[in-house]
């Protein structure tokens, strides 16, 4: 390289001048992302609502508004109470075979299970994973106060956290109804 | 250099994927599917047509020294842009491309465009060339994505052509993948030898198809 034949100045020009542009395309960047996700945003963040919304809404059919219910429970996520007193959602998340099982649970107003549903697809294919279909959690509808159900075969770790965290969810209601009372 | 060359280049004498064998990461990952294929064609062209305008245009004002990063600057800013623009407008197509949205950024064929043509050609020129190697890859993903979809699952597009359980299974999966790659490539390069266009052979500089374009060579 010719560089040290050059004078100090010119160096730092040819130095300063890499740093100057790629700030320069950088701040252009910047900008530009910044108002497309001033854009963006809302509109996303109101799909995510809806979909949580409409995830909620089938477990519990007939209800007419969610509202939140602030809860300090360990391993409870959230509560949701409808405003029509047609019941609650209570989301849990289990612990699984493999990591975290996330189970959703509706109940009527008088804490009996209309439905649940489980996101076992993290457990081991076709063996834990079972214990996110429908005929497995089927079997919670009806129960109340404290649930079980015939433990899958080969996939007692997987069934076992889904049954745990129905009864995280019951006992989340007690708390919320002694709360309300 | 004529525009419609540039299109039909980046179609079939170069096409990235089974010419150049560019961007094929997301190729065998997203050709299980027709749908699935179109979407990231189209999501990648938006990319390449924008990054290859934007380069171009600050080609002379870009130092040498900086030059990868300025362009990945550059392409990541768009993916992220069309990553916010998809959530937004298109959530079925997020979903459906799931993390290979966002690894758009490291496409080959994006950055390798940047590097073998937007660096050294007028804008407009650029972008068509992007809009041609974007088509080229949505067409390479297409035919394999028709194949592997209609052996393997039986449907095209979502519609039943062969009944349930009838499929080869394999062909959804990596190891067919592969198997249709290979086997395109090898049809793409039967079609234009017999067309005459002169197909390079052997390992190294002399069989690459980007000769033409490439900068190393000279």
């Amino acid at each position: 390289m010719r560089q040290d034949k050059k004078a100090p100045a010119e160096s730092t020009a040819e130095f300063l001048r890499p740093v100057l542009v790629l700030s320069a395309i950088c701040l252009a960047a910047s900008a530009l992302l910044g108002l497309t996700n001033s854009l963006t945003a809302p509109i996303i963040e109101a799909a995510e609502l809806a979909e949580a919304d409409r995830t909620r809404r089938e477990l519990l059919p007939e209800a007419e508004e969610f509202e939140e219910i602030e809860i300090e429970l360990e391993g409870i996520d959230s509560v949701y109470a409808d405003t029509g007193g047609e019941g609650y959602v209570i989301s849990v998340t289990g612990r699984g075979y493999k990591g975290d099982v996330p189970v959703t649970v509706g109940l009527d107003s008088e804490g009996v299970i209309v439905g649940v549903s489980a996101d076992a697809s993290g457990e081991t294919a076709t063996v834990g994973s079972r214990a996110g279909e429908a005929a497995f959690t089927d079997g919670f509808k009806g129960q109340s106060g404290s649930a079980e159900v015939d433990v899958l075969t080969g996939a007692s770790v997987s069934s076992r956290a889904v049954i745990n965290a129905v009864n995280q969810a019951l006992a989340a209601y007690e708390e919320v109804k002694e709360g309300s009372v | 250099m004529k525009k419609t060359q540039l299109i039909k280049n980046g179609l079939f004498d170069e096409n990235p994927v089974l010419r150049l064998v560019i961007g094929t990461c997301p190729t065998l990952a997203i050709s299980t599917t027709v749908l699935g294929g179109f979407g990231m064609g189209l999501a990648a062209t938006f990319v390449l047509i924008c990054s290859n305008a934007v380069i171009s245009a600050l080609r002379r004002l870009i130092p040498d020294k900086v030059r990868i990063p300025a362009y990945i600057t550059v392409i990541a800013s768009f993916v992220t842009i069309l990553q916010m623009l998809v959530k937004a407008f298109v959530p079925a197509l997020d979903g459906m491309l799931g993390i290979y949205l966002p690894l758009i950024v490291v496409n080959c064929i994006i950055l390798g465009r940047a590097e073998m043509f937007a660096s050294k050609n007028p804008v407009l020129d650029s972008a068509v060339d992007g809009l041609g190697m974007g088509l080229g890859f949505t067409l390479a993903l297409i035919v394999m994505a028709s194949i592997r979809e209609i052996i393997g699952s039986g449907t095209w597009l979502g519609l039943r052509l062969i009944p349930e359980g009838y499929g080869i299974s394999i062909m959804t999966t990596p190891p067919g993948g592969f198997f249709t790659f290979g086997i395109v490539m090898a049809l793409l390069t039967a079609l234009l030898s017999k067309r005459g266009k002169k197909c390079a052979s052997g390992a190294g500089c002399e069989g690459c198809a980007a000769r033409e374009s490439c900068g190393e060579v000279k």
